[in-house]
């Protein structure tokens, strides 16, 4: 196992209440797994996701990692946020190489890793270029490529693809998936996107709103490497309509808490 | 050279050209009084060439104070100001300093600086860089406390310590910004420059205008005046030039 979440807490104090995002929140993370995670907005998905990288702390509850509990961000916990995060002052190489200069990796070791995610994501012929001049899709691989070249232990993803346009976005979903094939990673990935989730995960969290918990883990049996084709088969659809149903639940209980 | 650039100096060029032709314009057979009032091109012309050896002198001090003043206000104005945001204790004890000291115009300290450090020019560059230190460091702070998070956040979690992530996160971000802080700062270093050699320095425009006051030489006077406009516009386009290398990485370059 390589990450624990047991009994996690967190809330946020402000004048007035506090307000809780997660509550009594259990979860284990195998490694190489690709776990994703679902929920409506504000049911603390990314406060998860803050808590892994060493952004935020719980305020009750154990959280492992490898055994330790999380201090501090670190390279081995690397997330890809959704907003456009690659460093503009910074041609593709650079940017690439940040996280290896940040670490102290210098050289021909430099040279290669870099070269390397140049060559997986297609971008080789544009090495020297700075990213105002890379289409949103092809800022996205950098920002893959950059955190693949730190060699994380595990990648945390806050809907990398929710910028995108429904055409490049599938087209991301294939390479991260041709990535990991090819390199296995831990990965948890938040989206909103249910066939997204389904698409890419081993395991998938379908978490409840107000105050944000584990609802159900679904297994996702499809064999890998998986193509976009299987999302149109029945028992895509299937497990998608019933984890959308479930979602939609929480909503209408949502809606009868308030007429209440 | 772009076609952009070519059309901005050709248009430019036009202007002070009918500028300078207006002027002769109204200015030719004026009385002597009228001379007095507002001088003809010619008669700056003869007094540039007639004491074209003190006035170049007059013209590179004021320059080069305004230079160096200016270069050193910047640096520790971007060093200050990064202190103020690197945590919470150093932004709660300079931030009140700073605040307390900026209303002040330098210019109201002169006879401090020229007590401490005489007449010379350290006492110059003293108040010189302090009037742009003050607009660095706000300009500096405002910036840094600008950055996308985004970026500090992805950093950070890609293994950058504080140091690091202010060398290659802080820093680079707040180029393209800390130019307008540069530039507002140049304007107040010709200022202050001319308004210390006006108060009491030896050498520069300022001191030229000052003696040509008393003896009533307006023409001199329009002279000095208009080599600052000259050394200012040309400081300023050098400044765009240093920042258009920095910032080659900016959707629109500036």
């Amino acid at each position: 196992m390589l990450i624990l979440i047991d009994q996690i807490n967190v809330s946020f104090q402000s004048k007035k209440s506090d307000f809780v995002a997660l509550n009594n929140f259990n979860l284990e993370i195998e490694r190489n797994e690709f776990v994703s995670i679902v929920g409506h907005s504000g049911c603390g998905k990314t406060t998860l996701l803050n808590l892994i990288a060493g952004f935020l702390k719980p305020t009750s509850g154990t959280l492992l990692f490898e055994g330790k509990s999380i201090s501090s961000p670190a390279s081995d916990r690397v997330v890809v946020f959704q907003e456009d995060a690659v460093f503009p002052w910074l041609t593709v190489e650079n940017n690439i190489a940040y996280g290896l200069d940040a670490i102290g990796v210098n050289g021909t070791e430099k040279k290669n890793i870099v070269k390397k995610y140049l060559d997986l994501i297609g971008l080789k012929s544009f090495a020297d270029y700075y990213p105002k001049d890379l289409s949103g899709g092809m800022r996205k691989r950098v920002d893959l490529a950059r955190a693949y070249a730190v060699n994380p232990k595990v990648l945390l993803m806050d809907e990398p693809f929710g910028a995108l346009d429904a055409y490049t976005r599938q087209n991301m979903q294939s390479q991260l998936l041709n990535l990991w094939d090819e390199e296995k990673k831990t990965v948890v990935f938040v989206t909103h996107d249910i066939s997204e989730a389904i698409f890419m995960s081993d395991k998938l969290v379908l978490m409840s709103p107000s105050p944000g918990t584990v609802h159900m883990v679904f297994k996702v049996p499809f064999a890998r490497p998986r193509n976009q084709k299987i999302k149109k088969s029945m028992e895509f659809l299937a497990l998608q309509s019933e984890i959308e149903e479930l979602l939609h639940s929480f909503e209408t209980a949502d809606a009868t808490l308030i007429t209440k | 050279m772009q076609p952009s650039s070519r059309n901005k100096i050709i248009a430019s060029s036009i202007v002070l050209v009918l500028l300078i032709i207006i002027w002769y314009a109204l200015t030719a057979n004026q009385s002597q009084k009228g001379a007095l009032l507002f001088p003809s091109p010619k008669l700056l012309l003869d007094t540039l060439t007639g004491q074209w050896q003190d006035i170049l002198q007059y013209s590179l001090t004021t320059w080069y104070r305004v230079l160096i003043g200016l270069t050193i206000g910047t640096f520790l104005g971007m060093f200050a100001g990064i202190l103020m945001t690197y945590n919470k204790l150093l932004y709660y004890l300079l931030d009140p300093i700073v605040e307390i000291i900026r209303p002040i115009p330098p210019i109201a300290l002169t006879p401090f600086f020229i007590l401490w450090l005489g007449l010379g020019d350290t006492s110059q560059l003293l108040l010189i860089s302090m009037g742009c230190f003050m607009i660095i460091t706000i300009s500096t702070f405002v910036g840094i406390t600008n950055v996308n998070p985004v970026y500090v956040r992805a950093a950070q979690s890609l293994g950058a310590n504080k140091i690091y992530t202010y060398k290659t996160i802080y820093i680079p971000a707040i180029i393209p910004g800390l130019l307008s802080g540069i530039r507002v700062a140049l304007a107040s270093a010709f200022a202050l420059t001319v308004a210390a050699e006006y108060l009491g320095a030896q050498g520069g425009l300022g001191f030229l205008i000052r003696n040509a006051r008393t003896i009533l030489h307006t023409e001199t006077i329009l002279l000095a005046a208009i080599l600052l406009g000259v050394e200012s516009l040309i400081t300023d386009q050098f400044l765009r030039v240093i920042f258009k290398r920095l910032t080659k990485w900016t959707p629109k370059s500036i």
